[in-house]
């Protein structure tokens, strides 16, 4: 039975109970116990079900490498799904619920499959669900999909905020053991600025647990005073709860601080991104024990050594009275003392080594706790927990020597440095025969910039686990880090530890060796995606010889533990399938992040109203009191139309549309870019830029251009305006104000570099009010002295007028086809002019109108519009703007590409009106029918719809499209499909509606 | 808008941080050679002031003069004074490359004030806030979460930030959140 005792626990406040629920049964634990901890301490074992075959899981780890203690963590918008329980700290109220398994998890129906464990071995999936073809889609996926997953979705909104934060320093040491410490303390010394970071809420790692000694002190009390060292050090900052997550080119690495996970009612953002810029990464992450191969390894109470001892002496929780350690190396003996020392019964320990450990194997035998060496776990006994193992000799095949009945087996294969950080950025690693484990290759570190390695791995990660070896790296590795970023690291003196002779580890990657089929099928490799030995070997002999294919195949290393515990004892066992060396096979990719991160914390705070950016005119709020619809154009958002209480979205659109054709209109187009290009070259600059001439326009004027890609394609439209000799204003449409500026300053810095021009968007400095219809001029001559006529005004003119005692600019510009003003206006005086106008206009029933409104009416004129018109594939021959292409300049931006012979096809798609025969509207984007099928089989298609509006000055639906031909094919009648129903039959006609002779804009 | 002051005092006096917008505001952008002595010598007829140096700016008698780019300058004044400043420096600058354009309405400036600011404005920008490197004098170019942004240091407790005039609600929704005191960093606030 798992319980708590009297002695131990050095991280819990055993006068501080808290209590929490597992499954709805209520429970209690004490301050600073971990979930797993806890649930231990309660004796619930069993804490989940397997993946695949729903076998009972219990906890095998102490630490993030946990790959079955995984839990649903609170509830509704708290609720969040796999959290390890290894990881998680316990606090008052918590509720945690088992996952994957139904009805119950004691008793599960899944478990089923455990007995169909023979039909579904690795690649099962592929090779059922392949035939008959149409079956995957419609049969399998929905079935696999319903039972595949850990864990469920939250159905609720997150109620919890996160953040991000970035961060600059010389050093950022990752683990904060004795080896992250003493970095830390070398770094600080030399004044470097350190940021240090710990997963876990307490720092000091390992070494208070095993028993040793450091600068002859006890590593707790090193730990203590090294902390309260470098508390005084205002360039050295600490972070425990943050794990190193990433690293990243040119020193970037990423951590996950967990704020408030373990105080979930409290203000605090949940967790916080940290985006480090480091000139130097040392990383500090020490080392996982590995499990042993055994059948039925699986079994909850089959846990790693280091963890038995882990909730012994920290949370003091004894995970069963009988405990057998097995190993193949000295460092789980600590463990058999530990039990033995605390009253415990060690009932055998296991040493697959034929002639036993060192030092700490005699201590054991001294103590008289039986030890068998060179043998094995032939079966772990029990159903739903451990009840005792069947002994036999490692050499062997599995013969039962002896039974031995026990709770708890406590294994260790070994320890694997965990060289996640070190590989993520292209570290390599090499095998170290001596451990039985990767470690990172000094000579191949990942490079920055300079072509120097920017991480170095110091301690256990570095595959040195004894004391005195690993204090020595990781000072003397600091030290000349150090010295590379030009400090000097004098000031610290390097701690002397004390070490225990260790004979070397035997590596066992299957127990017993010559295990058959009966036992290599119960024998897990990988915990939580129920990954056996058999599997692994059934991948070799189906071919899949490469490491990352066998991975995908089998599953081993997947999903949210990404096989911490599996990997290494996976790849010896491919290595041997495939009779090759584990250096040869090598490791699948260490990808970040290192433990899972909340996608909370990618986000950061972007959620809700600050999710994006939405950019506002200054006249927003009084397009919202005037009950605006908003259409997102951009990032901006600007009326669509603005409905009355009595009208629908269509008619406020028509009365909209009828107002500016028959007396005034009032627009807010303060989003249009604005682009102020000044200096001597201007003129030829916007030459360039532009496909018709902009240098002969004269002060004064307005013209409408063009500017196409170097492709030729169409990129942008608006109306330039010469403000003087030496200065124009670019009018650019919403979406290309940013784009368009950048590309002007591309051009200017990088291919016109030594042009005298200067560009400045002024997008934002000026509002635009557009005034349109017949009554346009009447309403202006009210509130400003200035003559307006059309003999000082004329059409495609503009002057500087008075508004008040404002002073604006005054485009006589159309859009509309109407009589038309723009008005540009300081950001700041808008809204008075605005006002201004609108009480001017009152008497004319001025209309403001949105976008619909003067999308219909700039169709009706068969105006342009760019992204429907143009789609990057488009040129302006396509659109009819012939007219606005200099023949006689030199170059611009796409001429050559006009040339090519594809942009010259007499057979490209080119702009036309369409007017359905019935008088209704075409669907938008619809495509017309050819004759015949192309050779896929396909029906030929010989144009489309780009815009299609009901026009309510015709009374009738109108549309602009790309034809074949284009208007060579006037009159004809082309058809439409639709997805239901009869085709819809429409004329080609000319594009231009509405007064096409343009007499009412130039009143 | 209006001018919310944010304050909170959970976390008692030392913490309270408070983020407002600044009142009317004139801005100048200035483009041209920046290296160049003939513009130098221009540009120091109409101020007479050091001239910013690189990521810096400079404090003259009735405004700020910032270093935007090799060949940018802002010029931050009262608004009452843009068009009589233009004016002379358009006269002062004739003949030499350069704009001088009124941008005073497209922008919005925030001042950002307390203890933690530093704290405060790292969880949005991607800039070394450390005390060593982010001083009072020192202009940066940057992002603020999502949009563009200038920042500069007035003061060791106060951060004035610049953006668009149009994400103006966006950044004061932001820079609040960021200073509210239930999320300290206390990481550059480490003494």
């Amino acid at each position: 039975m798992s319980t708590r005792i009297s002695s131990h626990g050095r991280l819990i406040n055993k006068k501080n109970s808290v209590d929490f629920t597992f499954n709805g049964k209520f429970l209690s634990g004490f301050s600073g116990d971990t979930l797993a901890s806890a649930l231990l301490a309660n004796d619930q074992m069993l804490v989940g079900r397997s993946f695949k075959y729903h076998r009972p899981r219990g906890i095998v780890a102490s630490g993030p490498e946990e790959p079955n203690g995984l839990v649903g963590l609170g509830r509704d918008s708290k609720f969040e799904p796999n959290s390890r329980v290894t990881t998680t700290e316990l606090y008052e109220g918590l509720e945690a619920s088992s996952q994957n398994h139904w009805p119950s998890l004691e008793f599960d129906v899944g478990v089923v499959n455990n007995y169909l464990a023979h039909f579904l071995p690795a690649g099962f999936y592929y090779k059922t669900f392949i035939h008959p073809r149409a079956a995957w889609k419609h049969v399998f996926e929905p079935i696999i999909r319903k039972s595949a997953g850990l864990g469920k979705a939250p159905q609720e909104r997150d109620a919890d905020r996160y953040e991000h934060f970035y961060a600059f320093v010389d050093v950022v040491v990752v683990g904060g053991g004795i080896a992250g410490l003493q970095a830390a303390k070398v770094a600080g010394d030399s004044g470097a600025e350190v940021l240090l970071i710990e997963q876990s809420p307490s720092l000091g790692g390992r070494a208070p647990i095993d028993d040793l000694e450091i600068a002859g002190i006890a590593p707790a009390h090193w730990i203590t005073q090294t902390l309260s060292e470098l508390s005084t050090m205002s360039n050295v900052k600490i972070r425990t709860r943050t794990v190193g997550a990433g690293v990243f080119d040119h020193g970037y690495a990423i951590a996950y601080e967990r704020i408030s996970d373990h105080n979930p009612s409290s203000q605090q953002p949940r967790h916080r991104l940290w985006k480090i810029r480091a000139k130097h990464i040392i990383v500090a992450t020490g080392a996982i024990e590995r499990p042993l191969s055994f059948a039925n390894n699986d079994l909850p109470g089959v846990m790693l050594a280091s963890s038995v001892r882990d909730y012994l002496i920290n949370y003091s929780v004894s995970v069963g009275d009988r405990t057998v350690v097995v190993a193949n190396n000295d460092s789980a003996y600590i463990t058999a003392l530990e039990l033995f020392k605390a009253g415990l019964s060690v009932p055998l320990i296991i040493d697959a080594r034929p002639s036993g450990g060192g030092v700490l194997y005699e201590e054991a035998r001294k103590l008289g706790i039986r030890i068998e060496t060179g043998k094995a776990i032939s079966c772990v006994r029990g159903k739903k927990r451990v009840e005792g193992i069947s002994l036999c000799d490692q050499a062997g095949e599995g013969t039962i020597l002896e039974e031995i009945p026990c709770d708890v087996v406590a294994m260790s294969g070994g320890w694997s440095p965990v060289v996640h950080l070190w590989s993520h950025c292209g570290g390599k690693l090499t095998w170290n025969d001596k451990i039985a484990a990767f470690i990172p290759d000094s000579g191949k570190p990942p490079v920055g910039h300079h072509g120097h390695g920017f991480v170095s791995t110091i301690g256990s990660a570095n595959g040195l686990f004894q004391l005195d070896e690993l204090v020595k790296n990781a000072h003397d590795t600091t030290a000349s880090v150090l010295i590379d970023l030009g400090y000097e690291p004098t000031k610290s003196l390097m701690p002397l530890a004390k070490t225990i002779s260790e004979e070397p580890l035997l590596a066992v990657w299957r127990m017993p060796q010559g295990a058959g089929i009966k036992l290599k099928s119960k024998t897990w490799l990988d915990f939580q995606n129920d990954v056996k030995i058999t599997d692994v070997e059934l991948a070799a002999r189906e071919g899949f010889k490469s490491v990352e294919h066998a991975k995908r195949y089998t599953t081993l290393g997947m999903a949210t533990d990404q096989g911490k515990l599996s990997n290494i004892n996976g790849l010896a066992i491919l290595a041997s399938s495939l009779n090759g060396q584990i250096a040869d096979v090598g490791t699948t990719t260490f990808r970040p992040p290192y433990t899972p991160i909340s996608m909370g914390s990618i986000a950061g705070e972007a959620r809700d109203e600050i999710f994006q950016p939405l950019r506002k005119t200054v006249l927003h709020d009084w397009h919202d009191q005037q009950g605006a619809v908003w259409e997102p154009v951009g990032h901006w958002h600007r009326p669509f139309c603005y409905r009355r209480t009595e009208e629908t979205v269509e008619q406020a659109i028509s009365r909209e549309v009828l107002s500016c054709r028959s007396g005034v209109g009032i627009l807010d187009a303060s989003t249009l870019g604005k682009i102020i290009v000044r200096g001597v070259d201007a003129g030829r600059f916007l030459d360039m830029l532009y496909t018709n001439m902009m240098s002969t326009l004269k002060p004064g004027k307005c013209r409408y251009g063009l500017m196409c890609s170097e492709n030729g394609f169409l990129i942008d439209d608006g109306v330039v305006v010469r403000i003087d000799h030496e200065s124009f204003l670019c009018h650019t449409t919403t979406g290309g104000a940013d784009r368009i500026h950048s590309m002007m300053e591309e051009w200017l810095q990088t291919e016109w570099w030594d042009w005298k021009v200067f560009v400045t968007n002024v997008t934002e400095q000026y509002s635009q009010i557009a005034v349109v219809g017949p009554r346009a001029r009447f309403v202006l001559e009210r509130i400003s002295k200035d003559d307006l006529s059309p003999e000082r005004l004329p059409f495609m003119g503009w002057k500087e007028i008075s508004i008040g005692d404002i002073d604006v600019k005054i485009y006589r510009i159309s859009f509309s086809g109407e009589l038309s003003y723009e008005i540009s206006v300081p950001g700041r005086h808008c809204r008075a002019v605005w006002d201004d106008i609108m009480l001017a206009g009152q008497s004319e029933f001025i209309t403001p109108y949105g976008t619909e409104a003067l999308h219909v009416m700039r169709a009706e004129k068969g105006f342009i519009m760019i992204g429907d018109e143009s789609d990057g594939t488009v040129i302006p021959q396509d659109l009819g703007l012939d007219w606005a292409i200099s023949k006689k300049k030199e170059d611009y931006i796409g001429k050559r590409a006009h040339e090519r012979s594809h942009m010259r096809d007499p057979k490209r798609w080119k702009l036309v009106g369409l007017e359905t025969v019935d008088g209704s509207v075409l669907p938008e984007g619809a495509y017309a029918l050819g004759e015949g099928k192309n050779v896929n089989g396909q029906k030929i298609t010989i144009g489309r719809v780009t815009s299609t509006y009901y026009s309510p000055t015709l009374n009738k639906g109108i549309a602009l499209g790309l034809v074949e031909f284009g208007d060579d094919r006037l009159d004809e009648i082309i058809v439409f499909p639709t997805l239901k129903g009869p085709v819809i039959e429409a004329r080609i006609v000319s594009p231009v509606f509405y007064d096409p002779n343009g007499v009412k804009q130039d009143v | 808008m209006s001018n919310p002051v944010k304050s909170k005092s959970l976390l008692g006096e030392q913490s309270l941080m408070a983020v407002n917008i600044l009142p009317d505001i004139g801005l100048l952008s200035v483009r041209g050679d920046l290296l160049a002595n003939f513009f130098k010598n221009a540009f120091q007829k109409v101020f007479i002031s050091d001239f910013p140096e690189i990521r810096k700016f400079v404090v003259c008698k009735e405004c700020t003069i910032a270093w935007m780019s090799p060949d940018e300058l802002l010029i931050i004044m009262a608004p009452m004074n843009v068009k009589k400043v233009q004016k002379k420096l358009v006269a002062a600058l004739n003949g030499i490359h350069s704009s001088v354009e009124d941008i005073s309405s497209s922008r919005e400036i925030f001042q950002v004030k307390g203890k933690n600011v530093r704290d405060a404005m790292g969880k949005l920008s991607p800039v070394n806030f450390s005390i060593n490197e982010f001083k009072v004098g020192s202009f940066r170019r940057t992002r603020l979460s999502q949009v563009p942004a200038a920042l500069w240091m007035t003061d060791q407790d106060i951060i004035k930030v610049m953006c668009f005039k149009s994400v103006s609600e966006y950044t004061l929704a932001i820079l609040n959140l960021s200073c509210e005191p239930e999320g300290n960093v206390d990481h550059y606030s480490k003494n």
